[in-house]
């Protein structure tokens, strides 16, 4: 999922180097063709292009076009029991992968637009964001490793924010998933409380959130792009989160610094291994990072040793059968 | 040097044991060996031996310094001076084809039949045929056989032949049809066998094989000394089983096409002229499907196709003989493996990463004839190679292995060689010298985890190889009297960069049960001697009897010894030809080889001798000539095999066979 996001994130970048030369064309475009073919490629319209007027709450045309083809780039579709309005003005959109969310991490955008006239608002921002699991047999409420609050996915159009939530388990019979968040633009703002999202299983040989507990804490780790891998030489992303002390209340990114050192091994072919991975270790932005090399298709295990600053192994130490940490991600290239 | 070969062709067929020297014109014995598979000229013997019910491989098995690795009872890979396929080159009349089997299962000498061959060339070391490439060891160019414009206005043949051994069966038919302008030869055959039984009744397991193999050639001639020619040749195996192998063969078929034009006693520099376009394909499918137990299943397809062409020139002057030869030609190479997980999704690779190679290069010979006694050879070829991996996804998973890799390599390769002999009385001594190198193979350069049954090591191949050279040098001496026949010769083979697999212990195997990974490298040195002493005595006009013995160094710069390196060989003949009777008793008398390469995986292989008895008739029936021949082959049933057979295939026990043609 995060592939298909990323390619489309890097084809609009290279768009923008010659956005300036070729706007004309586009707004010729977005009159003449784009609306129709966005009818074609979605079955809702979800939002429909509009050229604004000068509207200084909204994007410009070129911001528009950018944001308009990245929330319709046939990859994204919107999850409408997420949809609210503040104040009858603006009209929130949340969107995901297929309109899709799964156990394990899951991307999640938003837009804003003006009702009035369709425009996309450049400044609003998404906080409190709650999912929050009721387990319904045991009368339990947990979270779910999440971030709480939104950030603008791409400065070239700042008509949408990006939010993940990586999902422990999937929605069953024994418990659902409610989500909330707060939307806020020009001092408005609105609280969405509680909508129930279906929050669909992995398929088999596709395991992408493990967790440890170190020091009386129970940390997550999100594997972040098992979507994009394939055979060849993969940037691994990850993140670390921690479970709250009220369970109920989001599991958010750990302050804690790990090194995750990875062996990916196939057990379909006697652990068939890999050279030359690289340690996923936290970047600036608090996501881990690191190289993960796939020799061929098929079911990878993902064998993770977590070590702390002082290179003490935290987690991951100990062997399963194969030989290798029993502590490990499953993904299915 | 055709004419002369031509010449002679008819004097051949006087042999027996289907072993054929072809000095060429001028005087080039040591380094030219032909074997006659059928002729046509001439109203001598038709059929030696098995004739055209043995294999290609029986018939290339006759001649010196040639081997062959077996996996099987079909397909048999060629070692020429104990150098496999990556060292040497195969040519079907001049033409490139590459093998499309990633373990070696389908040597290019199995597309075609004994039925479309003329006769099989090999020249020794690199003084290669001109098209060749890359033969440092020797290059094979399998000749086609076209009836031509004089031959018969009809002919028809029939061939048929039964192994009890296996229930071998060999059906043939073929017919050819000349006038002034026009000829063509046409034909089929078909061969089918079960599994095979080893010294003392052991059935080997999946041993059977089946295959069918057709062709065409067609001649015109628009204008005197103007020739058209065109060939096609369709060949299809099925059901092929590799008992030393893990898999089989369900399916592999090989198109080969071409079409030339040629220029006969033309004027000045050059008396003829020839130049041809061809297109070859191939698709080879391997898996283990009809074998039991296996965890995992598997399917290791794999396609080559290539288009060339080639333009000879060929010219006298003085007492000089000369050609000049261009040749280009792009090959693709495709095979990749999918692994069948119950529940789960399949597991897919890309063994050969489609690899696209260009080559082109330019030949010049000479033959110099100094006086009667002292003659000079010369050869110098030049190539320039580019090669690209077309394939994005084997691009990827190379690059693990080899971070920043280039996706395409171009270089130069060439051979040269200079040989001089001398000769008088019956007396020969000849010398000669050669320089070469070849790019490293698609298997060596851009392999993907290629299990090697042999050593058990899955092999990658190493992007970064550089070419091998070797250096040649080979000497010889002969006499040649009424009743003795004796030659001596010995050649050396001397590498730099020689290319191996060698063990990576930090990598790790992706088949179940591998010893581990090996990665091509180049090694610093190697060197391969082979020497041999051939002595036949012809006390009677109508006996004659036959004796080679053999042996063979070779060594990498560790000091290990190489691997499929051949012991001490003997080999005697007593061969018979009195009027229509022919008769042979032979054995093969091989000692254990004790220099095998541990390193390599090799293991000791006890030494063994098997003997063979077979006799031949041939009457006319009105107007059909009829030849049968009969014979057993390891006559006493011994259980054995040779050095160079696949993990220790044992070869087949006590063989009867029969056959029969008829020519009308």
């Amino acid at each position: 999922m995060a592939a298909d996001i990323r390619n489309n994130n890097k084809k609009v970048k290279m768009m923008k180097k010659n956005v300036y030369q070729i706007i004309n064309t586009i707004v010729f475009l977005l009159f003449s063709g784009l609306t129709l073919t966005s009818c074609k490629e979605s079955d809702e319209p979800a939002v429909s292009i509009n050229i604004p007027a000068a509207d200084e709450e909204c994007c410009n045309a070129e911001e528009t076009f950018l944001a308009y083809t990245f929330l319709n780039n046939g990859y994204l579709k919107e999850i409408t029991s997420l949809r609210d309005t503040i104040d009858g003005k603006y009209a929130l959109g949340v969107y995901s992968r297929g309109g899709n969310l799964h156990a394990g991490y899951n991307d999640i955008y938003f837009a804003l637009t003006k009702i009035a006239n369709q425009g996309f608002v450049r400044d609003f921002s998404i906080t409190e964001i709650s999912p929050v699991m009721t387990m319904t047999a045991m009368g339990m409420k947990h979270a779910t490793p999440t971030v709480t609050e939104s950030v603008l996915y791409d400065a070239t159009f700042p008509a949408v924010q990006h939010a993940w939530i990586s999902f422990v388990m999937s929605s069953s019979d024994k418990g659902f998933w409610e989500l909330s968040y707060k939307v806020t633009t020009q001092n408005h703002s609105v609280t969405h409380n509680g909508s129930v999202i279906d929050v669909n299983p992995n398929a088999a040989g596709q395991e992408w959130l493990k967790s440890f507990k170190y020091q009386d804490v129970t940390y997550y780790l999100s594997l972040v792009n098992p979507g994009e891998f394939q055979t060849g030489i993969n940037t691994i992303y990850a993140y670390v989160s921690e479970q709250n002390a009220d369970k109920a209340k989001p599991w958010e990114v750990s302050a804690q610094e790990f090194t995750i050192e990875i062996i990916p091994t196939m057990p379909d072919m006697g652990n068939h291994s890999s050279p030359d991975n690289v340690a996923l270790t936290k970047q600036e932005s608090g996501i881990y990072e690191g190289k993960l090399n796939l020799t061929m298709t098929g079911l990878w295990d993902i064998h993770l040793v977590v070590k702390d600053k002082d290179g003490s192994i935290v987690a991951g130490g100990e062997n399963n059968d194969s030989g290798y940490s029993s502590l490990y991600w499953s993904v299915t290239i | 040097m055709i004419v002369g070969i031509a010449a002679y062709t008819g004097v051949l067929l006087y042999s027996l044991s289907q072993i054929i020297l072809t000095p060429d014109s001028i005087d080039r014995e040591e380094s030219i060996h032909e074997v006659t598979v059928t002729s046509t000229v001439g109203s001598k013997r038709k059929v030696a031996g098995k004739g055209r019910t043995a294999s290609i491989e029986e018939h290339l098995l006759q001649l010196n310094n040639v081997g062959m690795v077996k996996r099987g009872a079909y397909a048999w890979e060629p070692l020429v001076n104990n150098m496999s396929t990556e060292r040497l080159s195969t040519t079907i009349d001049g033409m490139k084809i590459f093998y499309a089997c990633t373990d070696k299962m389908d040597p290019v000498t199995s597309y075609v039949e004994s039925g479309n061959l003329q006769r099989i060339r090999l020249d020794s070391g690199l003084d290669g045929n001109p098209q060749a490439t890359g033969n440092i060891g020797g290059s094979i160019d399998l000749k086609l056989r076209k009836s031509g414009f004089e031959a018969k206005p009809h002919e028809y043949n029939l061939t048929t032949g039964y192994e009890a051994n296996g229930h071998l069966q060999v059906y043939g038919a073929d017919a050819a049809f000349s006038s002034q302008n026009l000829y063509t030869n046409f034909g089929a055959f078909y061969r089918h066998a079960d599994n095979y039984r080893a010294g003392g009744h052991q059935e080997i397991q999946f041993s059977q094989f089946q295959k069918v193999n057709a062709f065409l050639n067609l001649g015109y001639r628009p204008a005197p000394d103007h020739i058209v020619e065109g060939t096609v040749i369709f060949d299809r195996a099925t059901d092929v089983g590799y008992p030393a192998l893990n898999m089989d063969v369900s399916d592999a078929t090989g198109l080969i096409t071409s079409l030339s034009y040629r220029r006969e006693q033309l004027s000045g520099w050059f008396y003829r002229w020839e130049t041809k376009a061809y297109y070859n394909h191939i698709t080879h499918n391997m898996d283990d499907k009809t074998r039991p137990d296996v965890l995992i299943h598997m399917d290791m397809p794999g396609k080559s196709s290539t288009a060339g062409l080639y333009s000879l020139l060929e010219g006298s002057k003085d007492n000089h003989q000369y050609q000049l030869n261009y040749d280009l030609y792009y090959n693709t190479l495709f095979a990749d493996m999918t692994m069948y997980v119950e529940g789960a999704k399949p597991m897919y690779m890309l063994t050969w990463p489609d690899v696209g190679t260009l080559n082109s290069g330019l030949l010049l010979a000479d033959n110099i004839r100094l006086s009667d006694e002292h003659s000079l050879h010369l050869s110098a070829k030049g190539s320039w190679q580019y090669q690209r991996v077309n394939s994005d996804e084997g691009f990827r998973a190379l690059s693990i292995y080899f971070p920043g890799m280039e996706r395409t390599k171009t270089g130069w390769m060439g051979r040269a060689s200079l040989s001089y002999a001398w000769q008088h009385n019956g007396w020969r001594i000849a010398a000669g010298t050669g320089y070469g190198n070849r790019a490293p193979s698609v298997t060596e350069a851009y392999g993907y985890f290629l299990n090697n049954a042999f050593d058990r090591y899955d092999y990658i191949g190493n992007p970064h190889l550089k070419n091998e050279s070797a250096v040649e040098l080979n000497i010889s001496g002969s006499w040649k009297g009424d009743l003795v026949d004796a030659r001596l010769e010995v050649n050396a083979f001397l590498f730099q960069n020689y290319i191996i697999g060698t063990p990576d212990d930090r990598l790790s195997p992706m088949t179940i049960g591998a010893a581990g990974v090996r990665v091509y490298q180049n090694l610093k040195n190697a060197q391969i001697v082979n020497a041999s002493l051939v002595f036949n005595i012809t006390p009677l006009p109508w006996l004659r009897w036959d004796n080679r013995v053999s042996y063979s160094y070779g060594k990498e710069s560790t000091g290990a010894r190489l691997p499929q390196i051949a012991p001490l060989f003997y080999t005697t003949a007593v061969k018979v030809l009195y009027q229509n009777w022919e008769g042979e008793l032979g054995g093969e008398l091989v000692n254990r080889q004790d220099n095998y390469s541990s390193k390599y995986g090799e293991t000791p292989t006890p030494g063994y001798a098997v003997w063979r008895i077979s006799a031949g008739y041939q009457f006319p029936i009105y107007s059909v000539l009829a030849n049968i021949h009969i014979g057993v082959d390891n006559l006493f049933d011994r259980y054995y095999s040779t050095y160079s057979d696949w993990n220790h295939i044992p070869q087949k026990g006590r063989n009867i066979y029969i056959n029969v043609s008829l020519q009308i």
